[in-house]
């Protein structure tokens, strides 16, 4: 049986039988997720898959009149998939991309696969396999400051990189209406912003952490070197413990032979020898809002990552910012970042 | 309790970007926030808007908002946003509704609070989301209601889930709680087109709309061409496009495009009483 959302059916009916959602995981990015697959063009919504009998009722109580199951190989029993977005909570990450996996169909996965070294391990051999579909979706790579940022970059429009500076600060120990109740400020905001360090830098080879312990056993400040081929090191600053910031707020600096760039969430601002893109030579700056940001129907990062996701079910390569081997990385440096942490900063290498 | 409003609102003042996050700098979303610490702050403010011509306070049911309507005896008229939609909801896995209501500075009442986990038993989404405003709502202390805007991620989860029984529920209740019922959205071009297909009419849907096309789904032509075509009031947000306009110029363009309203938030405005009085007057009211 296939189930469909209430939407209008698009024209070419092939098309829409190639694109049926499964969503393992039905917390708020899991329902962001099905918000998106319903309202895009094309795409229809499988079912849920969830153990938590409560978020399978919200959800159908939400209006979404799909079939729901408490496992996905339970779901798949009842309803045709083409692929399967993977965003249940950090503790059940790993089994539930096994799973996704597992059943052959193109897999989009909300984050890290694995919050731990041990579980990207099991998982690597399926997640890079060169006939597989995977997407790992981080929202940082989404944000067109942030993207404009890496193009620039990438294009080497600033020359050798010589100082590189990153911090991330949100206020989320001291919320008032939910103090956090799992996971610390490596999990809740350096990690993805290591994703887009190394989307914008490449890989590091090396780590050095510190961290600070203010409020309890969870680690609320981080202070990281990270090396990188040929040389450079960023300097990164994470915390969840800072006042007086409801939303994230990430920076990055970059002094380099041939200009200078600061990017952060909210603006631009470069000097560059000669123009990039529509950034002119010499001192500019550009606000978010300036920046076209399209998207069909608007629920955040599940919109930005399913549309770039879809195209590789019909053939077109995963695009960078989805990279599963990227995150893969990314896991390893995170343990590596906990590792150097617990040894009082000692400096670990990363395999290349 | 009054419930002033009749029709939507031609002119509010915004102050859901205290709480909300907001399409501006960080800086100036830090330096408003910080002008606005003190609750006599705000209360000046609000009256202020008033005498210029607003006819409400479009805001969240928040603790600053709370001990600045304390400091009024004059009533004034609040748009609510409702339910409350804090940024550290990012902390649970659940979905907002699921997670239990805020408590803390920013929560209702004990007894208000119960009530609401009583209505979130009920698996459908409009009997939540009226639990929860239910429980928030009398916290905020108002003593005149101008409507209540459902906020736009529960507005456009019922929307992408195609919840049509949603809608009329939540406008039913909308109307005899506050007066009039609004949705705002993130999704405008969508919801008008669903609203017209399930022959739903709330008294406004709350949107951005601006000349640079900024928080405009899908993109710029077709929300111009929705609101022109709307059949429910539109009340503008978003004037100012992120800062990069000025906001007579977000506010003269929403008008001659259709709008039926505006909302200058606090980020947007230098001094409120002049420039709402401006507002005002290019109205011709």
């Amino acid at each position: 049986m296939t189930a469909t959302s209430s939407h209008e059916a698009p024209p070419d009916s092939d098309a829409r039988a190639a694109r049926r959602f499964a969503v393992l995981g039905l917390g708020r990015i899991g329902l962001g997720y099905a918000m998106s697959i319903a309202m895009q063009s094309g795409l229809s919504l499988a079912g849920f898959a969830e153990p938590r009998a409560p978020l399978r009722r919200f959800a159908q109580g939400a209006g979404f009149r799909v079939p729901a199951a408490a496992t996905l190989p339970r779901l798949l029993e009842m309803v045709e998939a083409d692929a399967i977005v993977v965003a249940a909570p950090a503790e059940e990450r790993v089994a539930a991309v096994e799973a996704a996996l597992a059943s052959g169909r193109a897999v989009l996965i909300d984050g890290l696969p694995s919050p731990h070294a041990e579980g990207a391990a099991r998982l690597a051999p399926a997640l890079v396999r060169r006939d597989a579909t995977v997407g790992c979706a981080f929202g940082l790579l989404f944000h067109p400051l942030f993207a404009r940022a890496r193009r620039l970059i990438a294009a080497g429009a600033l020359g050798p990189l010589r100082e590189l500076r990153a911090s991330v600060n949100v206020s989320r120990v001291f919320a008032p209406d939910a103090p956090p109740q799992r996971g610390d400020a490596i999990d809740f905001c350096l990690a993805e912003l290591l994703v887009l360090l190394d989307a914008m830098f490449g890989p590091a080879l090396a780590v050095g952490a510190t961290a600070n312990h203010l409020f309890g056993e969870r680690i609320d400040e981080v202070h990281a070197r990270l090396g990188l081929a040929g040389g450079a090191e960023v300097i990164v600053d994470a915390s969840w413990s800072v006042p007086g910031y409801p939303h994230a707020s990430i920076v990055i600096e970059v002094r380099a032979d041939r200009g200078a760039l600061l990017v952060s969430d909210d603006a631009l601002e470069a000097n560059l020898e000669a123009p990039f893109e529509s950034l002119p030579a010499g001192q500019s700056r550009r606000v978010l809002a300036e920046e076209p940001d399209p998207v069909a129907f608007e629920t955040g990062a599940p919109a930005r990552a399913l549309e770039a996701f879809v195209p590789a079910l019909r053939g077109a390569p995963v695009p960078d910012a989805l990279s599963a081997a990227r995150a893969l990385r990314v896991v390893a440096l995170v343990d590596a970042v906990r590792r150097s942490v617990a040894t009082g900063g000692a400096v670990r290498e990363l395999a290349r | 309790m009054s419930r002033v409003a009749r029709e939507a609102p031609r002119l509010l003042l915004g102050a859901t970007s205290l709480e909300l996050p907001a399409r501006t700098t960080r800086d100036r979303a830090l330096e408003v926030a910080g002008r606005f610490r003190e609750p006599e702050s705000l209360a000046v403010t609000m009256i202020k808007a008033l005498d210029a011509g607003a006819e409400g306070v479009y805001a969240v049911p928040s603790s600053r908002m709370r001990a600045a309507l304390r400091e009024l005896r004059r009533p004034v008229p609040v748009l609510v946003r409702l339910p409350l939609t804090p940024a550290a909801d990012d902390l649970h896995y659940e979905h907002a509704l699921l997670a239990g209501p805020p408590g803390g500075e920013n929560g209702g009442a004990t007894l208000n609070a119960g009530l609401s986990r009583l209505g979130s038993l009920s698996g459908d989404l409009a009997a939540r989301i009226i639990a929860r405003c239910d429980g928030e709502a009398p916290a905020l202390g108002a003593r005149a209601w101008a409507g209540v805007a459902f906020a736009a991620p529960l507005t456009d989860l019922a929307l992408a889930a195609g919840h049509a029984r949603a809608f009329e529920r939540l406008v039913r209740h909308g109307r005899s709680r506050y007066g009039l019922a609004g949705f705002e959205t993130h999704n405008l071009v969508t919801l008008l087109a669903r609203l017209r297909e399930w022959g739903i009419a709330p008294d406004f849907v709350i949107a951005a709309f601006n000349p640079r096309g900024v928080g405009m789904p899908p993109d710029y032509d077709a929300v111009l061409e929705a609101v022109r075509a709307a059949a429910v009031p539109v009340i503008a947000t978003e004037l100012r496009a992120g800062g990069i306009v000025s906001l007579a110029e977000g506010a003269a363009f929403a008008r001659e495009h259709g709008a039926h309203g505006i909302v200058p938030e606090l980020v947007d405005l230098e001094d409120v009483a002049s420039e709402l009085a401006a507002l005002t007057s290019a109205a011709g009211r």
